[in-house]
């Protein structure tokens, strides 16, 4: 099983920090932000495959956290999980690029499956790209990677 | 004076959604620390009791979710009266009824169910109004039914306008005096105000012991 890199953005640290512990027993990397700045920061030291972000934070706000990372960090996927919930936001959120917008609380198996399947998104199109490219086609793989980045520019 | 009526009303449904979303960050911490003690004595081969606390927190993931499910109805209900006037889906509206009316209908022995005839269609209306003339009348019925009945609640299209019914599935303690107070009693009167404000009038379908309240696609803000 692949491990998978996850930023955890909340700024309830019990929170946080014990689901933390939770993803860590399943095998898989965890990292906590406690706000939108010390997210950035994070993602400037160490780019993470997916990020669970909450919406409401003091300072800088999950959207605009998503913001940044749409448009810093395309390949990252990000995954809302919030206590506010209205489909206004979501929709916000999902025009922004969010990969999914979960409720807390969340169901630990729920979160992992979503975060599994962001994780696998992330590498469907440079999976293809890389076949292409080990069967010498090498302007097919860059047209399919050139495709996946201009969508990404796309969506913010 | 009503304006400042309003702007109380807001401001109470304001404070309370901001607690509703706290009281959802206490639940899914405690979600977690339970997980996590589930998780660790999963993986534990030798712990005491392994089969008591396998047996037990389960149950405490069920009263979170209870809690969650009562905390995101509430926090619903806190965005009621956001809009003095606004477009309200009245199967979510009726389903809402249902949730809420729940633990009334349950101390006296009956059965709210949501009616296969639930539509999801939408209206311009006043939805505080809505939601008190809909639960005055589910108290109304519950107040003069005998135990063990069953009231089925759904919305529909009906002629030019819209309706919600409440059908009484089961016996009235006095069907007589329920005749009679329809037209006379002060929380009928009173329900026909909230109703009249909604540009509605509340009906009582006898034939077919069916209230229905007969609401415009849009409600205009004289109504009141």
């Amino acid at each position: 099983m692949e491990q998978i890199k996850i930023l955890l953005v909340d700024d309830e640290k019990e929170f946080v920090e014990t689901l933390a512990d939770r993803i860590k027993l399943r095998d898989h990397q965890a990292d906590v932000a406690l706000n939108g700045e010390q997210a950035l920061k994070k993602l400037d030291d160490q780019v993470p495959d997916v990020v669970v972000l909450d919406l409401k934070m003091p300072g800088i706000d999950g959207m605009e956290v998503l913001r940044r990372i749409r448009k810093a960090y395309p390949k990252v996927q990000v995954i809302m999980l919030t206590g506010h919930g209205s489909e206004k936001n979501e929709e916000e959120a999902k025009k922004l690029g969010a990969f999914e917008y979960l409720q807390k609380p969340v169901d630990i198996d729920t979160l992992m499956k979503k975060v599994k399947l962001a994780y696998k998104s992330k590498f469907e199109k440079s999976m293809v790209a890389a076949t292409f490219a080990e069967a010498g086609e090498f302007e097919t793989a860059k047209d399919i990677l050139k495709e996946d980045e201009e969508k990404n520019q796309n969506k913010k | 004076m009503p304006e400042n009526k309003d702007n109380e009303i807001v401001f109470i449904g304001k404070i309370t959604a901001s607690i509703t979303h706290e009281i959802k960050n206490v639940l899914a911490s405690i979600k977690e620390l339970t997980g996590l003690m589930d998780d660790l004595v999963a993986m534990s081969d030798d712990f005491p009791l392994k089969d008591k606390f396998q047996n037990v927190l389960p149950r405490i993931l069920i009263q979170i979710e209870r809690g969650a499910e009562l905390t995101k109805s509430f926090n619903t209900f806190s965005h009621v009266p956001d809009k003095k006037i606004g477009t309200v889906n009245l199967g979510e509206v009726t389903a809402h009824i249902v949730y809420l009316g729940q633990r009334f209908a349950r101390q006296k022995n009956i059965e709210l169910i949501l009616s296969d005839s639930n539509s999801s269609v939408e209206i311009e209306t006043k939805p505080l109004t809505l939601y008190m003339a809909l639960f005055y009348v589910l108290e109304f019925l519950l107040d003069r039914m005998n135990n063990n009945g069953t009231i089925k609640i759904g919305s529909g299209k009906q002629d030019d306008g819209f309706k919600i019914n409440m059908i009484c599935e089961g016996e009235l303690t006095n069907r007589e005096e329920f005749i009679r107070e329809i037209q006379t009693s002060k929380d009928w009167v009173f329900l026909q105000s909230i109703s009249h404000s909604l540009g509605s009038n509340a009906e009582f379908d006898e034939p077919n012991n069916s209230f229905v309240l007969l609401l415009p696609s849009v409600v205009y803000s004289e109504s009141s």
